[in-house]
This record gives C-alpha cells, sequence and structure tokens, in this order.
C-alpha cells in the first residue's frame, strides 16, 4: 500500500517536472520565433501605428519586459488559474480553448478508438494468413496507403465525396444552425476521421500481425495445439491475450501521433479544434493561447507516455513476481 | 497384440530456400499398448520432426511425401486439421522438449492444465475442474498442487515445468504419450526424478510412451525397445537389451560409447597455481533480500592439473569461475594467482599483464559470447591485440589460423561468422580465441553442456591434449559427472554456495561421503539397460541437505563437510 503511494507520488513529480520544463521551451521559443502578437491584438490597424504607439501598446499587454520577467509573471497567474486573454479573439484563453477543445477530442477520440480496434483486426487476420495471399496483399496495400500524405489524401476524399459526388459535407464541424444537431457533427466527422484512420491504422496493424506471428510461432502454441485445441482456440484464448497488454501500452505511447494528426487534417477541413487555433496562435504570436495549447497537448503526450510505461510495468508478471519475491 | 501406432514408410521433406530437403526418409515402427519405444539419436537426426509428423503439428514448409501413419487401427495420414485436432489430447499427446517455452508465459500453470481437462471433458464444472486438475498436479509428485496451480511458468524450477507439462499430457487420457526429451537440461538429481516419474505413470496407466533421447543412458532403464536414428532414417530397432548388448550400426556403437577413453591419467606436478581461500560472493537483490551465491569456498588447483567442479544449476559454479576471472569482485576472501592476490587492486595493477594473458576463460554459452558481426579470424587475434602480443608467427591471421588448426577446424573457417558455424565449431572457436595468449589456466564454464555427445567427445579429448602437451592448467565446471569423472584429477562437489566435498575423481566416486554428493552420484544414468539404477536412486526425494558445519580432511586429500553436533 506504502509503495503505491510512493509510486503514485514520484510519477506525478516526474510529470510537473516534464510540464514546468515544456512550458519554459514553450514560452522562450515563442518569444523568439518570428511574429508580431500586436498584429493579432490590433489586425491591419498594427501597421498603421507609429513607433512610440507601438511601444505603447507592447507596455499595455506587459510584452516590454525581459523574456525572464514575463515568465515569471505567467508563471505567477498560471498557478492562480490565470492563463491571460488571447489577443486575437480578445477573450479568457481558458474560454477560447474550451470552445474548441471538445471538438479536437471528438474527431481525435473516435479517429483513436477505431483504428484501435482496426488495427487489432487486421493485424489478426493478417497473421491468421502468415505469408499467404491475403496477408500479402494486405501487407502492401497498408504500407501503401500508409504513405500517402494526409493532406493530400484529405484533398482527393474533399474533391470526390464533397465536391464531384457531394453526399459529405467537405469542411467545418457543423453546418450554420445545426450546432446541437448530433447527427450533422456526425456527417461532418466522416471524412476527416476516414482520412485519420487511413492514415495511421497500419502504423499499428502491422506491429500487431508481427507479435502475433511471434506468439503463434512460440512452442507453447504447440502444446496447445497437441491438447486437442483448434487452431482458432488458440489464437483466441493464448496468442491474443498475450498481445493485448503490449498492445495497449504501445498505443497509448502513439496518442500524439494520432494527435498530431489531428492537427493536420484540422487545418485541411478547416475543422474548428484545437489544431487550426494552434496554428494560427503560433504564426500571429499569441502567445497565451499558445502556451496553453502546447502546454495541453504536452500533457496529453506525457500522460499517454507515463500511462504506457505504467502497463508495461505491471504485466509483466516475471517482474511483478519479482518484486513479490516468490520463486520456487 | 494390436498395433496402436504404425508408422509405413513414412518421408518428410521441407521447402527450404535451397530446394526440397528430406528431413525423415522411409521410416518405419510400431508401437504397441503399454510399451515404451525409445527413440534416441543425435540432435538434428529428425526425432522431434518424427514427432510432429505423429501429432501432425508440423511447420508449414513440412510436407508429409509419402508413407502412411496408423492409429489405434485409423490411416490418420490424410485427416484435415479438423479431424486430428479431436485426436491430439484424447489418443495422441505430446510433451514438447523446453518446457519453459511449451508453457504460456502469461497464463497460470493451473489455468493451462485445466484446459487440457476442459477440452477432453466439454462442460465439466470449473470447480471440478480444478479438483482434477489438483488431482493431476499429485500424480505427477508435486508437494503442494494448490500453490503451484496458482503459479506462473517462469516462477517454477525446470524440474517442476516438466512436472507440468507432464500432467498436462496426462489430462485428457491419451493412449499414446510422446515425450520429446523430457529429461534433457535438467540437473542430474532433477532427471533421474522425472525419468522415476515417467517409469511410474507408465505402469500405472499402462499408457504407450514414445520416449525421445539424445542420451541412451536416459533411456537404458525404461524403454522396452529402441530405434535408432541418423539423418532421418531408423538405423536400427530392436529389444534394448540386445541393442544396448551387441550394436550392430556404426551410429549406435558411437552413441553407446560416445565418452572418450583416456584410462591413463597423467601425473601432476606439487605447484599450486591457484587458490582459493574462504570466498564469499553475495548478489543483493534489494534491500530486504540478499543472495549467497558463493559461500566460503577454499580449494587449490595446481600446476597441469585439471579441477572439476559439479553442482546443480544455481549452485554458484558460474559465480566462482567468474569470481576467478575477476569479473566479480567477491565479497570476502582471497584468490591467489601464483601468490598474486587478484583481488587487491593494487596488486592486480602492478601484475595486469600475467593477470590477464595467462588466465583465460571460455563461456558456456559460445553463441552469445561470441560477437556475430565479427569474422573468426579477428575474433581469435583480438586477445592477442589487446595485450599488445606481437605474432610470433608473422601475422595475426596467421597466428589465428594456428590456433584454429589446433582445436581441429582448418583455414577456411577463418573468414566466416559466429553465425555461420555449428555449436561445436563456435565452441572451438571460443577455445582458440582463450588459446592465442597461451594462458596457464583455463577456466571452462560448462564449455559441453550446450554439444552432442560426439562433439563433447571431441573436446573433452582436445582438452585432454592441451593439457598433456602444454601443460595448461584447467578448472572444469560441469553438472555432468561421468565427463568430470574422466576427464578431472581432482574434482569439488558445491551445494547452494557451499563446497561439500572435494576429492580425487576416483576416492569422490568410490567414496562419496556427503549425502549430496551420494545422491548425485546416483543419479548418473547408466547405459547397462540391466542396470536398475533407476529403481535404486533415492525416491525419497531428498531435495535439501544440510549446508553447515565444518570442511574437515577425513583421508589424505578428501575433503568433506562435516555437521557439527553440539
Amino acid at each position: 500500500m506504502k509503495s503505491a503511494v510512493v509510486y503514485a507520488v514520484k510519477k506525478l513529480l516526474i510529470f510537473f517536472a516534464g510540464i514546468f520544463v515544456l512550458s519554459i521551451i514553450v514560452f522562450v521559443m515563442s518569444r523568439i520565433a518570428p511574429g508580431d502578437p500586436l498584429v493579432s491584438y490590433y489586425g491591419d490597424r498594427a501597421e498603421k501605428m507609429s513607433a512610440s504607439e507601438k511601444a505603447a501598446a507592447r507596455e499595455r499587454l506587459g510584452l516590454d519586459s525581459s523574456v525572464y520577467i514575463q515568465y515569471i509573471r505567467w508563471v505567477g497567474n498560471a498557478a492562480r488559474g490565470n492563463f491571460g486573454i488571447s489577443y486575437k479573439y480578445r477573450q479568457d484563453v481558458s474560454e477560447v480553448i474550451s470552445r474548441r477543445l471538445g471538438n479536437t477530442l471528438m474527431l481525435g477520440g473516435i479517429s483513436f478508438a477505431l483504428v484501435f480496434i482496426l488495427a487489432l483486426l487486421l493485424g489478426w487476420f493478417c497473421a491468421r494468413f502468415e505469408d499467404r495471399l491475403p496477408d500479402r496483399i494486405l501487407c502492401k496495400t497498408g504500407t501503401f496507403v500508409s504513405c500517402i500524405p494526409e493532406f493530400w489524401l484529405s484533398l482527393v476524399l474533399i474533391f470526390v465525396f464533397a465536391v464531384t459526388l457531394g453526399v459529405l459535407p467537405g469542411g467545418g464541424a457543423y453546418d450554420p444552425g445545426h450546432s446541437g444537431d448530433a447527427l450533422n457533427r456526425l456527417r461532418h466527422l466522416v471524412l476527416p476521421v476516414a482520412v485519420l484512420v487511413m492514415s495511421h491504422f497500419w502504423y499499428y496493424a502491422y506491429p500487431v500481425r508481427n507479435m502475433l506471428l511471434e506468439q503463434t510461432h512460440a512452442d507453447y502454441v504447440l502444446t496447445a495445439k497437441a491438447k486437442g485445441m483448434s487452431s482458432g482456440a488458440v489464437m483466441l484464448k493464448h496468442c491474443i491475450p498475450n498481445i493485448i497488454p503490449s498492445y495497449i501500452s504501445f498505443m497509448a505511447v502513439s496518442v500524439p501521433h494520432i494527435l498530431s494528426g489531428t492537427y493536420i487534417v484540422e487545418a485541411v477541413f478547416s475543422y474548428p479544434g484545437l489544431g487550426t487555433l494552434a496554428y494560427e496562435s503560433a504564426r500571429y504570436g499569441d502567445y497565451n493561447l499558445l502556451m496553453v495549447i502546447c502546454l495541453l497537448t504536452g500533457t496529453a503526450v506525457i500522460l499517454s507516455n507515463m500511462t504506457g510505461q505504467a502497463i508495461m510495468e505491471k504485466i509483466n508478471p516475471a517482474i511483478s513476481a519479482q518484486k513479490r519475491g516468490e520463486n520456487l | 497384440m494390436n498395433k496402436l501406432l504404425e508408422i509405413k514408410n513414412l518421408s518428410v521433406a521441407i521447402d527450404t530456400h535451397y530446394g526440397k530437403k528430406d528431413v525423415l526418409r522411409d521410416i518405419c515402427l510400431e508401437v504397441y499398448p503399454g510399451e515404451v519405444l525409445a527413440v534416441i539419436g543425435e540432435s538434428g537426426c529428425g526425432k522431434t520432426m518424427l514427432c510432429k509428423s505423429i501429432m501432425r503439428l508440423l511447420p508449414r514448409s513440412a510436407k508429409i511425401v509419402s508413407g502412411s501413419i496408423i492409429a489405434d487401427g485409423e490411416d490418420i495420414t490424410g485427416y484435415s486439421d479438423r479431424k486430428m485436432q479431436s485426436l491430439r489430447g484424447r489418443l495422441l499427446s505430446m510433451t514438447f522438449q523446453d518446457s519453459l517455452s511449451a508453457l504460456n508465459p502469461a497464463l497460470s500453470v493451473g489455468h493451462q492444465i485445466g484446459e487440457a481437462v476442459s477440452l477432453h471433458r466439454p462442460g465439466l464444472p470449473k470447480a471440478q475442474v480444478r479438483e482434477r486438475v489438483i488431482e493431476l498436479l499429485e500424480s505427477v509428485e508435486i508437494h503442494n498442487p494448490e500453490q503451484v496451480y496458482i503459479m506462473y511458468p517462469h516462477s517454477l524450477s525446470g524440474g517442476m515445468r516438466q512436472r507440468c507439462v507432464i500432467a498436462m499430457a496426462l489430462a485428457s487420457e491419451a493412449k499414446i504419450l510422446l515425450a520429446d526429451e523430457p529429461a534433457t537440461a535438467l540437473d542430474v538429481t532433477v532427471q533421474a526424478r522425472i525419468l522415476q516419474l515417467l517409469k511410474k505413470i507408465q505402469k500405472e496407466r499402462d499408457m504407450a510412451v514414445v520416449l525421445v533421447s539424445h542420451d541412451p543412458g536416459v533411456v537404458a532403464g525404461i524403454a522396452h525397445r529402441v530405434a535408432v536414428m541418423q539423418e532421418g532414417r531408423i538405423v536400427e530397432n530392436g529389444i534394448t537389451k540386445d541393442i544396448f548388448a551387441v550394436p550392430r550400426h556404426p551410429c549406435t556403437k558411437s552413441l553407446l560409447k560416445n565418452k572418450p577413453d583416456f584410462s591413463k591419467k597423467s601425473e601432476i606436478s606439487g605447484e599450486t597455481l591457484l587458490e582459493v581461500k574462504n570466498l564469499t560472493h553475495d548478489f543483493v537483490i534489494n534491500k530486504h533480500s540478499v543472495i549467497r551465491a558463493v559461500d566460503n569456498v577454499s580449494f587449490s588447483v595446481r600446476k597441469g592439473e585439471i579441477f572439476g567442479l559439479v553442482g546443480e544449476s544455481g549452485c554458484g559454479k558460474s559465480t566462482l569461475a567468474r569470481c576467478i576471472m575477476n569479473i566479480y569482485k567477491p565479497y570476502a576472501g582471497e584468490i591467489l594467482y601464483k601468490g598474486i592476490n587478484v583481488c587487491d587492486k593494487a596488486d592486480f595493477r602492478s601484475n595486469r599483464k600475467i593477470l590477464q594473458t595467462k588466465r583465460q576463460i571460455i563461456f558456456q554459452d559460445s553463441s552469445s559470447s561470441l560477437n556475430h558481426s565479427m569474422r573468426v579470424a579477428d575474433i581469435i587475434a583480438e586477445p592477442m591485440r589487446l595485450c599488445g602480443i606481437s605474432p610470433k608467427r608473422g601475422t595475426y591471421l596467421k597466428e589465428a589460423e594456428f590456433q584454429l588448426y589446433h582445436v581441429g577446424l582448418n583455414s577456411d573457417f577463418l573468414w566466416k561468422k559466429p553465425a555461420e558455424l555449428s555449436g561445436g565449431q563456435r565452441q572451438r572457436v571460443a577455445i582458440a580465441r582463450a588459446l592465442s595468449v597461451e594462458p596457464e589456466l583455463l577456466v571452462a564454464d560448462e564449455p559441453l553442456s550446450s554439444l552432442d555427445a560426439a562433439v563433447q567427445a571431441q573436446i573433452v579429448n582436445l582438452f585432454n591434449h592441451l593439457r598433456d602437451e602444454h601443460g595448461f592448467s584447467f578448472v572444469f565446471i560441469s553438472h555432468d559427472l561421468s565427463m568430470v569423472k574422466y576427464l578431472c584429477h581432482r574434482a569439488g562437489v558445491m551445494y547452494k554456495g557451499r563446497l561439500v566435498e572435494l576429492a580425487p575423481v576416483d576416492e569422490l566416486f568410490s567414496n562419496p561421503l556427503h549425502p549430496y554428493t551420494r545422491t548425485l552420484i546416483s543419479s548418473v544414468p547408466d547405459t547397462d539397460p540391466a542396470s536398475d539404477w533407476l529403481d535404486r536412486f533415492d525416491r525419497s526425494g531428498q531435495d535439501s541437505f544440510c549446508t553447515e558445519g565444518i570442511f574437515t580432511e577425513v583421508s589424505a586429500g578428501h575433503f568433506v563437510l562435516m555437521e557439527v553436533h553440539t
């Protein structure tokens, strides 16, 4: 019991240390990167302002002091839950983000779940037909599809399904006036999700196939068959359960991979999510917004990595048994 | 009597990159109810393939080319996989060679045996399946079945795992049990117990058993009939007694007589080369547990002597070897090599050159102790380069060639990589590497355990030759007592980190004093089928011996750990 608490505290410390380091890097990098925050605050007017006006505006926005002072001020405010305002939207950052977060979670979550299930099923299918025609066809097409760039695939799908056939919407999260209509939202999700799933599933299906083959070539499969089990039952009761934990931890670690995919897809489909927001804020130097988006993404990455690691540590019966010290 | 299993002219071929390769050729065998048929032969002769063809569990690249397998009156050669499923377990069951990989590492032992039970009797309620599993575990002489039930394969010892695998094969009450090397890779005492168990089970259940082994000694005490295989063919087949008494085929003869014979062991000079004094080494697992791998061990090795160290796996033999070679720093005690204390940093530094070149080690697993990306020539010459020894024969290449010739390999091998060599050839390269700097002391850590009997004999002969010609001293570590008996002058028996007995080999085998030594010696398989060593082998199952006491000299050169009665 005590060790569990120690374990949790350790992990929590690592987590906060990670976030802290990340915040410094993002803060400094955003200051170094080109882009004028005044443009996002004042829009076109910024270009007509005189030098003294600009200086006054900077002072008002607290951008005149050195990066270190700015950072310390930011940390102080953030600790009290105040992440500042977005220069572009002239609203609290938390408010701007909360409107978009749901959209991204929806897109990312559905895609992630589909990739997760599809990869397992296809990997299983390939392992079942090891090196025979179905496996070979799927391996080739899988590699091919995963090599198509996401933005290009998105454009082709938009062209075919939205422009030519007109069966699906080609962008946005919902039609104007239909923001509460779940069906309408789902229709808008079909193409972005399709792109994400197509460009990601093979990255996971192929390792699943190989992990399963490693299992089916193991001697214990022969033992199970010698008992009189059918190949299907051996696969279902021995091989798949054996790879599931490592598969889950593997998928947990790959959350950032799919997350980065959603950002690209959002930009192409002009889907109002965190991805488009991150892109804009970085481009126009909307510092406060950028910070929070980066920290959110960072949190997701660190958390998923830590989850994967924790699962890995927990599943291995050899490790946990050794800790308990039971050996005959 | 009805034949339970009949194999007629069976041929099996494997598709390889180089075309078809025959692995089984024209095999004819019969198995009658209630008999034990042993199949012996060197590794790679197709014994396992034969079992897998009977079970129809061949890899996909292997095909039955011709012949038929008739089990219980039915020709099963053309059976579909589905039809075979109903036969596996019900009629035929099999245990596989390596019990660790033959069990699913992620499921408890009880669960896996339970699976076999429920496959055999579908619809049996869970509680009864469990009861049956416990019963099976008891029948293979596991004394704490309830505990073992919930354990995972990795936390069981090799012997326990083998018992569980046998229990699994018994679960479905098959008529024929195919046991593929059930006793290989186990300690001799455990091996004897497993053989006893198989014999008992076979008698009780009146099963037919096909026992596959590379060691004739293993099968001699059990088998009614023996078939000898060589390169996929059965070269000799008959009643055990006849075959062992009058082997006809050269392959059988070499199998039965694989031990090198050299009755005369040359004399040794009295000079002490290596002295180990009160050596103790601990492994710290974590704050709470410390394992004492080597506990207060003292012995000495004279110049030109082959000193044997025997004991079951995990008794500290390898740790001791590594301490001698400065791989581990001992926790306490002294190791003196020619009077130099090798554990002392200052002493070591001032005598670095002699300590590093004159002591060499040969590791157990030759495939992992050689760098796979290096060529044999470089592997052999590397120690010389590192020690800055200029090649006496002109170039390092010539030097490597000479060493290869020495261990019986020709110069073609210079350009090969370890992966292209067989186990025996690799071990020879490892020996050549150790010899290249002309050492005086060779520590050989189980150099033979991964090799075939014929190759073992070659290597042992090589060792003996090296000793006679060049006056090397050896510390020869082995769990194979017969090798130690043939090769060594003196031997020490280790048990749980303690040296329990130390004596000249002849004295040790004729007059073992410590109970553990006695058990160890009585568990060595006897190749005489008439011998009843298996029945005589201590059935009480005594697994622990006293490790407390004082190491006392009872007669000249014969030391034993004596219990102190207070």
